[in-house]
């Protein structure tokens, strides 16, 4: 089950409200290669795992993706207080504003709204993990992205730690993979599917 | 590109000298790699300096609030890159060694930190007759993150 850690993995004190930034931020909330889709997407794929560390990792790293969804939630929050009747105006803010205000729902920066669509349980574990690595990857152009279009000083130092962790858990699904692969036939690692043929 | 950052990055992946075709390979980090200290490890988001790979050279300064949820922080995070080391290196008895540690340095700090009447979830004995658990700030405030 989950219990809920009352704080946050890394401290998000974000000075200044920034409405337009927040409207870029939301993105790793509930865009394609956000943080939503990243834990649904470990957190699904453990089910069909055949292997004790292959378990382990994604119930570890898919853990640590809804701490990170907090985060991300922690800074659209506050780039979105207390603000005045101008920013609201903002025109890269006030198509959000219309439909949420200053709620924090799970939509893309261009505005469509999170879709399942945009991760993938196969229920193969060579495929699945090989889509993880390619998960993180994607979430760290997207980090990249997000540090060429914001100046802000505390909204980075929170992006770069979130983008690193993407770099670690690529780093540790690849090495999920090779423990798998050392279990599989050496001579034809595609020979069945360890989720239903073991 | 400063050759001496990247040095540390070289040589810790270890590749099969002959492995199946058609399957995609990472580097397996090799035992005992290099380690930042805790609080440094929290900063730029990574225990492992062969793993810290910022982008166009902008790379976090140590300038965390030292608070008593900052040491809880700083402790948790140790934890958990010992764990995701630990989910694919397993049989790294000085890791395992390093994340007991590390977890006894956790609770007696997360104790401590609970104490003062913060409970970190529900589970935290309370030690007065009110319910702290609904006290502000919560974690996504500006409040709870702004150090003291």
């Amino acid at each position: 089950m989950f219990q809920y850690e009352k704080k946050l993995q890394y401290p998000v004190r974000i000075q200044r409200p920034n409405p337009r930034l927040a409207s870029i931020i939301i993105s790793q909330y509930g865009g394609p290669d956000g943080e939503l889709g990243a834990s649904l997407r470990y957190l699904s794929q453990r089910y069909s795992m055949p292997f004790d560390e292959l378990k382990g990792l994604l119930t570890d790293i898919g853990t640590e993706e809804l701490g990170h969804l907090e985060m991300i939630g922690a800074i659209v929050h506050q780039l979105t207080r207390n603000l005045k009747d101008n920013q609201f105006r903002d025109p890269a803010f006030a198509p959000y504003f219309v439909d949420h205000t200053v709620g924090v729902y799970p939509a893309a920066a261009a505005g469509f709204p999170w879709n399942a669509a945009s991760m993938a349980v196969k229920g193969d574990p060579i495929a699945d993990l090989t889509e993880d690595l390619a998960a993180e990857q994607k979430a760290r152009v997207t980090y990249d992205n997000i540090l060429r279009l914001s100046d802000d000083p505390d909204v980075n130092d929170v992006i770069r730690f979130l983008r690193e962790r993407e770099i670690v858990h690529f780093q540790r699904f690849g090495e999920g993979l090779q423990r798998l692969r050392e279990k599989l036939d050496q001579r034809n690692v595609y020979f069945m599917n360890p989720s239903i043929d073991l | 590109m400063n050759a001496n950052k990247n040095r540390v990055n070289f040589g810790e992946g270890r590749l099969p000298a002959m492995a199946p075709l058609a399957n995609p390979y990472v580097p397996f980090q090799i035992e005992g790699p290099v380690r930042y200290e805790p609080r440094k490890a929290m900063v730029r988001g990574t225990l492992y300096p062969g793993l810290d790979l910022p982008f166009m050279g902008m790379a976090n300064q140590n300038n965390l609030p030292v608070t008593p949820l900052s040491e809880v922080q700083v402790l948790a995070f140790a934890v958990q890159e010992l764990a995701l080391y630990l989910d694919t290196h397993p049989e790294d008895l000085e890791a395992l060694e390093l994340y007991r540690q590390y977890q006894e340095l956790y609770r007696k700090c997360a104790q401590a930190y609970q104490a003062d009447r913060r409970p970190l979830n529900h589970t935290t004995p309370g030690r007065d007759d009110e319910y702290a658990w609904l006290d502000d700030p919560w974690p996504w405030e500006f409040a709870a993150n702004k150090g003291e």
